[in-house]
């Protein structure tokens, strides 16, 4: 493991045989100052023990064989990451196909920690009748939760509103256990959901796109530190990421810093998300 | 009205089944267990057709004319009616035979394939409805029939970490054919 400074906190990035988004991912931690290092699934899993908390990033872990995350669930790598968020309360933040392997881990929504009690299910048909497909574009989510209650969105205020991509075919949040969405209200744990540019949120496809119940897109644990995320907060995390064509703030933002690449380098609005994740991450080490 | 199944599989080896059989084996705990595994893509499909045997041809020609359920270069591919496994674990060569079907929760109904068949293939009243899954079969070595079943659906039924692989029972349905 490379020398870092004593204060930056340190975090496992694991990668599976298919992950696409580590480098992203990692450029997007060290961004908001955490040092990030790619762990390989099969490395030796004590080595991770010696991290203040993991990511778990997006692609297709074994090609999403079976189902989205499920196969990564079964490594020894992934109990031990169960082990240190259960034992030490360390965070962990999983990103699209992280999302799913912390869904099938049984770490979201974790109210009995171990067991599977939703899942990220293929998308919903769409109103032409399709069955299952690949949504890739960009969406708005509303910070639902309350102030600090997620340790990886603490940065965001309540009600905050923002633009971010998501990239997946199986990102729908579901349960046929109809006490478990209500303990997700009642816990506050519903950290993201899906709504239109001026926070209406409404389950209709162009806004909530995989027709996710209550319009989740993200979901923490009832501790708060583990945070699972169907969008990506990594490509949007510098302004150069954000499309041109958002009609709000952040797209006027990225129209004025064309030709400045200095001033493209700026965080995007996403990087709350890394930012939260290195205050975790703080508290944590110490 | 006749059912007639369709069971469609990759000619070469089939990756998802052998990841998820190495899975069951070296991480669920069945390594003496699960002694193969292997997938199909299912489709059961009804039939307007005089007899069984005139809905076994025409399920032949779907197959073999339309494109929509195999790709002669990949697939194989074998026509059944639901009464040939419909009688739980049944002995083969020693071991216990288990095929399980796993459909969505939300129903198995087909309606891309239904219309494709009816409208632009011509079909017509011909083809009532077509349902879609995926047939799992694992040869198990166990005492009984009333063990593999249970072997089964443990290695079937995902409730935790590391309990069951094939199923999350909050998006997927499953049964013992």
């Amino acid at each position: 493991m490379p020398e870092q400074a004593a204060t930056q906190p340190r975090v496992a990035l694991i990668q599976f045989p298919g992950s696409n988004c580590e480098w992203e991912t990692k450029r997007a931690a060290e961004a908001a100052g955490i040092a990030c290092d790619v762990f390989r699934w099969n490395r030796d899993p004590a080595a991770l023990v010696a991290y203040d908390g993991y990511i778990i990033g997006g692609g297709f872990s074994y090609q999403d064989r079976v189902r989205s995350g499920v196969i990564a669930t079964k490594e020894p790598i992934v109990a031990t990451v169960f082990e240190q968020v259960i034992e030490y309360g360390k965070p962990v933040l999983g990103i699209c196909n992280g999302a799913q392997v912390l869904v099938e881990a049984g770490l979201i929504p974790g109210l009995n920690p171990g067991r599977v009690e939703m899942a990220l299910a293929p998308n919903h048909p769409d109103p032409r009748g399709r069955i299952g497909d690949f949504c890739c574009r960009w969406v708005y989510l509303k910070h639902s939760c309350g102030a600090g209650r997620c340790t990886l969105s603490r940065q965001m205020p309540p009600g905050y509103i923002w633009p971010v991509p998501i990239a997946h075919g199986e990102g729908r949040f579901t349960t046929r256990d109809q006490q478990v969405i209500e303990h997700l209200r009642a816990n506050d744990q519903i950290v993201f959901q899906y709504c239109d540019e001026a926070g209406q949120v409404a389950d209709t496809p162009e806004i909530n796109p995989n027709g996710a119940m209550d319009n989740i897109a993200g979901l923490c644990n009832p501790a708060g530190n583990v945070l699972a995320m169907m969008p990506h907060p990594e490509r949007a995390s510098f302004i150069r990421q954000l499309p041109t064509e958002l009609s709000d703030e952040w797209g006027a933002r990225k129209q004025t810093t064309w030709g400045d690449n200095e001033a493209m380098q700026q965080p995007g609005p996403g990087r709350l998300i890394f930012d939260s994740l290195r205050e975790a991450l703080l508290v944590s080490v110490c | 009205m006749q059912t007639i199944e369709l069971l469609v599989s990759l000619k070469i080896p089939d990756v998802t089944a052998l990841t998820a059989g190495s899975a069951i084996r070296r991480r669920l705990g069945y390594d003496q267990v699960l002694k193969e595994l292997r997938r199909s893509d299912y489709y059961s499909l009804d039939l307007n057709a005089d007899d069984p045997d005139a809905a076994r041809l025409l399920a032949r020609e779907l197959a073999n004319k339309t494109n929509l359920f195999v790709n002669p270069n990949k697939h194989s591919y074998e026509i059944c009616s639901p009464q040939e496994h419909s009688g739980g674990p049944a002995q083969q060569d020693g071991l216990w035979r288990v095929e399980v079907l796993v459909t969505p929760v939300e129903g198995a109904q087909a309606p891309e394939i239904e219309q494709a068949l009816k409208e632009r293939l011509d079909y017509g009243d011909q083809v009532a409805a077509v349902r879609q899954g995926i047939l799992w079969m694992m040869l198990l070595a166990a005492d009984s029939a009333d063990e593999a079943r249970r072997i089964a659906e443990s290695i079937t039924v995902t409730t935790a970490r590391d309990e069951g692989l094939l199923v999350n029972p909050h998006f997927q349905a499953w049964q013992i054919l």
